[in-house]
């Protein structure tokens, strides 16, 4: 521990007598989820009741069971040489059991996707995460167990956080084990070969059930930070680049802000604190959550080598889930990027209406990029461009650089028809546009044969609505608007992702 | 296999004056005030819960022992009000763990309606561990195997009749 500002809550006294006390702490009042309305989901038969579904409902389809390794079909374009590797998606994909639904798209089941490139070639398989939420669900042929916006039901049994974890968030390679992130518990390890479920990641006993996000990040040296959120609590994590654990401090922030990623530069964590503030125990965490623009959002800088030291940076109210890698000048001034909205209400509200086949029509994030002076001030940039999941070159990890890549061109549908690269020196966004029957997901950038940006790769993945399958595209970093330089097509139509990572052959 | 067999308060008292490290002051006292508490409840009239002052036995058979370290430590209690945090439990019970260990029988004042938790206190510091953020890290059960879900099992989900002796089967997760 580390300083007043790093004082853990400890409950060194527990006994069996106090054990109500500290489970009521660390959950949620019955009486608060029971008083939630109950579940009005769109089973099969509402969505038979209905119109036609709208085409988008097929990135949030169910998917039954795990997909076989199979061969990609090339559809256009020659792989460039000296890419390969495998592509690692996660993202949500059992939403309905029985007669019952999620109610959030960020709650269901983690579907590991793996996409392995080589000589020309790509493979596809994916395996949902054997967790116990997934058992418990599975035995109860309903969907019980609560989440993020998924209130819990009459049998779920929720005696930690990973009985709740749905492993489906983001991905990543730590010390040799593949890692498959959720933000409100353990990461779960998976062969990265076969996708088996080994358990839970576990770094030391004593940080059982500790919230390790979905957002780490990686300094050049391997190493990786990233943070738990737990309300006024946030666990900081350190990891070795060999998966050991250097540190976990709990930090206590000035108020309960609710954030699903941070950024740093090479000597600060960046801490993003919106207005959507944690005021109740009450499940699902959006029902604990309010909405309070006129506490504007505040920025915490916090010193890397002594996590006590912080600086606070104050901007109007704005809402975000990701922000990109940041850096710093010579006169401390930081800058980084995030893709931000008015408020949180597509996480609020239109997350949970795209399971009932509805776009709420919420707005769309806009990239910004946001400056933090050493004077104390701080600014926004929006660059009217639609943006949201922000990647970067990892090489570049706390240094100045010109790209940001992203997805983007909306229309009036709920998920994204393109990807670009913005370009922060000429401010243009370079955009390859994939058209309306494609979905996009996020993209991951490639370091390619140089040590110029341009000259890397973005790989990631659409869903083809038209011929219902997910495809595999690699574009030029340096010429997006040229279009993918290869695209394979798979004999699946999965659902979309949130998070992927690209794992390069040795 | 091994039996134990426990009075509750002969067994606070046995803790008590062994006073071995294991057994931290937390525990100590909740064992004290158990033993006051079942001293006390043998003198006085019956309850209107307690259908017999005499003593009765409870057999907890226990399951799903990870790993055959440091105590269990279960809390018996007579009332929602004293399982909820207003009150005493009647009895307070440290047992050792071993590899052989399939049940316990622990002496209870009177019939009546219980409920009890337990932990496996596996590292026998006489605490249950957290995690920083003060979630428990160590494995615990409550009567009728009723399970926590987001908070504790309520009363309701625990409490049993023992009229002369009962037996809890319960194991952990």
């Amino acid at each position: 521990m580390k300083g007043a500002f790093g004082r853990a809550v400890f409950h060194t006294s527990f006994t069996v007598t106090d054990m109500s006390n500290t489970l009521d702490r660390r959950a949620c009042l019955k009486s608060a989820f029971a008083a939630m309305s109950a579940a009005a989901v769109i089973t099969p038969e509402i969505a038979l009741a209905g119109a036609a579904p709208a085409d988008w409902t097929l990135g949030v389809a169910d998917v039954d069971r795990d997909i076989a390794p199979h061969r990609m079909t090339r559809i256009h374009g020659r792989s460039p040489q000296d890419l390969a590797g495998v592509l690692y998606r996660n993202g949500p994909a059992k939403f309905l059991r029985g007669s019952s639904a999620a109610e959030h798209w960020f709650d269901g089941d983690g579907l590991m996707r793996r996409f392995a490139l080589g000589e020309g070639e790509a493979m596809l398989s994916a395996r949902f995460a054997e967790t116990p939420k997934r058992r418990q669900e599975a035995a109860a042929n309903a969907m019980i167990v609560p989440g993020f916006g998924t209130a819990a039901r009459e049998g779920a049994v929720v005696e930690n956080p990973d009985d709740a974890n749905a492993a489906n968030t983001s991905v990543i390679k730590l010390g040799g084990e593949l890692l498959a992130l959720w933000e409100g518990g353990s990461a779960v390890r998976m062969d990265a070969g076969t996708l088996e479920t080994l358990g839970f990641k576990t770094f030391r006993d004593d940080l059982a059930y500790v919230p390790f996000s979905a957002h780490p990040r990686t300094e050049p040296d391997g190493s990786v930070w990233n943070f738990g959120w737990a309300g006024r609590s946030c666990v900081i994590w350190r990891i070795g680049a060999d998966g050991t654990l250097i540190s976990a401090d709990v930090i206590t922030l000035p108020r309960a802000s609710y954030f699903h990623d941070f950024t740093m530069t090479k000597r600060h964590l960046i801490v993003v604190l919106q207005p959507w503030i944690q005021t109740s125990s009450y499940m699902p965490v959006v029902a604990s959550l309010d909405w309070l623009p006129e506490q504007g959002t505040r920025i915490l800088v916090i010193d890397k080598d002594d996590l006590s030291r912080v600086r606070s940076f104050e901007l109007p109210a704005f809402s975000a889930f990701h922000f990109a890698d940041a850096w710093e000048e010579a006169d401390g001034t930081i800058r980084f990027d995030g893709c931000l909205q008015d408020d949180p209400s597509f996480g609020q509200v239109a997350a949970k209406e795209l399971l009932r086949g509805r776009w709420a029509g919420v707005p769309h994030p806009v990239l910004n990029r946001i400056t933090l002076r050493s004077d104390g001030t701080a600014t926004l940039e929006p660059t009217g461009h639609l943006a949201e999941f922000p990647t970067s070159d990892a090489r570049r990890s706390g240094e100045r650089r010109r790209l940001t890549v992203h997805v983007t061109g909306y229309g009036d549908a709920p998920f994204p028809h393109a990807v670009g690269a913005f370009d922060w020196d000429s401010g243009r966004d370079s955009v390859c546009d994939f058209g309306r029957d494609h979905l996009v997901e996020e993209f991951c950038y490639v370091p390619g044969n140089t040590a110029r940006e341009e000259d890397g790769w973005l790989i990631g993945t659409t869903l083809n609505l038209k011929a219902r399958a997910t495809e595999l595209h690699v574009l030029s970093a340096g010429r997006v608007a040229a279009g993918p330089i290869i695209s394979w097509r798979s004999n699946v139509a999965l659902p979309l992702t949130f998070h992927g990572s690209f794992v390069q052959a040795a | 296999m091994r039996n134990v067999l426990l009075s509750a308060a002969s067994l606070a008292l046995v803790s008590l004056s062994a006073a071995t490290p294991a057994i931290a002051s937390p525990s100590k006292k909740a064992l004290s005030q158990a033993a006051d508490t079942a001293q006390e409840s043998s003198t006085t009239a019956v309850s209107d819960k307690a259908v017999s002052d005499k003593a009765v036995s409870l057999v907890i058979e226990v399951g799903g022992i990870k790993k055959p370290t440091g105590q269990l430590l279960i809390a018996i209690f007579d009332s929602a009000e004293s399982y909820g945090g207003e009150g005493d439990p009647v009895a307070s019970v440290a047992v050792p763990v071993d590899a052989d260990m399939e049940s316990l029988e622990v002496e209870l004042p009177k019939s009546g309606t219980y409920g009890f938790r337990m932990f496996h206190d596996i590292d026998g510091d006489g605490a249950m561990d957290t995690n920083p953020l003060g979630m428990p890290t160590e494995p615990f059960a409550f009567s009728n195997n009723a399970r926590a879900s987001m908070g504790p099992a309520p009363f309701s989900a625990v409490q049993f009749d023992v009229d002369g002796s009962a037996t809890q089967s319960v194991r952990f997760r």
